[in-house]
């Protein structure tokens, strides 16, 4: 029972390995110039934002609302793992146990 | 009465197991304002060269942290649990009201109304240098305050 | 041989993925669970090489913006965002591995299965 679960791990482990073999093989060649938005953003965020650093920029500027986004997905986590423990906390507080 | 006594002294001998040895706690204490300096660095520099907010803050928890790691669970229960709530808070309405800038001043939420400076010194970037200290304050205060919470609640009784 | 680093990035998600199957402590699922998070990390960053690149931030005056050739910065902030996502999602696991263990006093993924009341 336990060499059929072993076999089955083993052809579903190899399946993915397939799958990703040939989802790398369509990935675009390395060799050409970049192209789309990358290049505007490489050649203009000098220039236009006055920030040397185009990651940051990214982040901060052209793209600020996707970092609003985050900052308020670490809010929710914060709220989130503040109302699970919150039991544990008081009681801990009050008695000195758990 | 007779178990008291004992269990006092098994007690004190977990305390004592806590800490880790004399060599690891003197570097932490010695390297304390280096590391400080670096992480407040990254995250003011965060236009110029490669870091940020988010970088900035993740490098104050590692600090703080290996203070937890030194010394046992005692130094780190001076951080009260409302202060770095106030101090996330602030954070996250800040980015707010920065982006709220942008909308008294007549264009869209978040643009960069600051203008002039060079590129290369450290006023230049506009709104990406008041973004970075807020994500950085957010992040640091955020992350501490977790692990704080997942720290206390798994310390036995007293 | 560039393809190197997608190839890594592969083993590395089918060795997290052998440990999520294969473990039956419940803190080692959530670690290969942040290591199949990681081999995407390495993948992305390895999508956005271009050949004779280099990075992109423009602090020294040799490197003019538009002339000399860069790397993909898009991709750098996307994992950026993402490294930032898969905290946010260990810190809420580990706290529901502390609500399970102090409930079935076990940290073994096959006997917490039971629907107590």
């Amino acid at each position: 029972m336990y060499v059929f679960r072993g076999i089955l791990l083993l052809l579903t482990l190899w399946f993915l390995a397939v799958a990703l073999l040939l989802a790398f093989g369509e990935s675009k060649s390395t060799g050409g110039p970049l192209g789309g938005v990358a290049q505007v953003y490489n050649a203009q965020t000098v220039a236009e934002t006055t920030s040397t650093n185009v990651v940051a920029a990214i982040n901060f500027d052209w793209r600020a609302y996707d970092t609003i986004g985050e900052a308020s997905i670490l809010l929710t986590a914060v709220t989130g793992v503040t109302a699970l423990m919150r039991r544990y906390i008081e009681r801990r507080r009050e008695t000195g146990a758990t | 009465m007779q178990q008291l006594p004992r269990r006092r002294v098994q007690r004190q001998q977990v305390e004592r197991q806590a800490e880790m040895t004399v060599i690891v706690r003197t570097i932490v204490r010695a390297l304390l304002p280096t590391l400080l300096a670096f992480g407040i660095y990254i995250v003011t520099y965060g236009h110029l060269t490669p870091g940020g907010g988010f970088q900035g803050g993740m490098i104050i928890v590692g600090t703080v942290m290996s203070f937890y790691l030194a010394y046992g669970y005692n130094i780190v229960r001076q951080f009260h649990e409302e202060d770095l709530d106030l101090a996330e808070h602030i954070g996250a309405l800040s980015y707010l009201f920065t982006g709220l800038l942008g909308v008294v001043a007549g264009t869209w939420f978040l643009t960069n109304i600051i203008r002039g400076g060079t590129p290369g010194t450290l006023l230049s970037g506009g709104i990406i240098l008041v973004l970075n200290f807020v994500v950085g304050l957010k992040v640091a205060s955020g992350t501490l305050l977790v692990l704080l919470i997942l720290l206390e609640s798994l310390q036995k009784g007293e | 041989m560039f393809a190197i680093n997608f190839i890594a990035a592969i083993v590395l998600f089918l060795l997290g993925t052998y440990g999520v199957i294969t473990n039956r402590n419940v803190v080692r699922i959530m670690l290969n669970l942040g290591l199949m998070e990681s081999s995407t990390y390495l993948f992305l960053i390895a999508l956005g090489y271009r050949a004779g690149g280099t990075a992109p931030i423009f602090y020294e005056s040799k490197i003019v913006p538009g002339v000399t050739p860069a790397v993909d910065p898009i991709v750098q902030a996307l994992a950026l965002t993402s490294i930032v996502i898969g905290v946010v999602t260990l810190a809420m696991a580990l706290s529901l591995i502390i609500h399970l263990a102090r409930h079935y006093r076990t940290l073994d993924a096959r006997r917490i299965r039971d629907l107590r009341g």
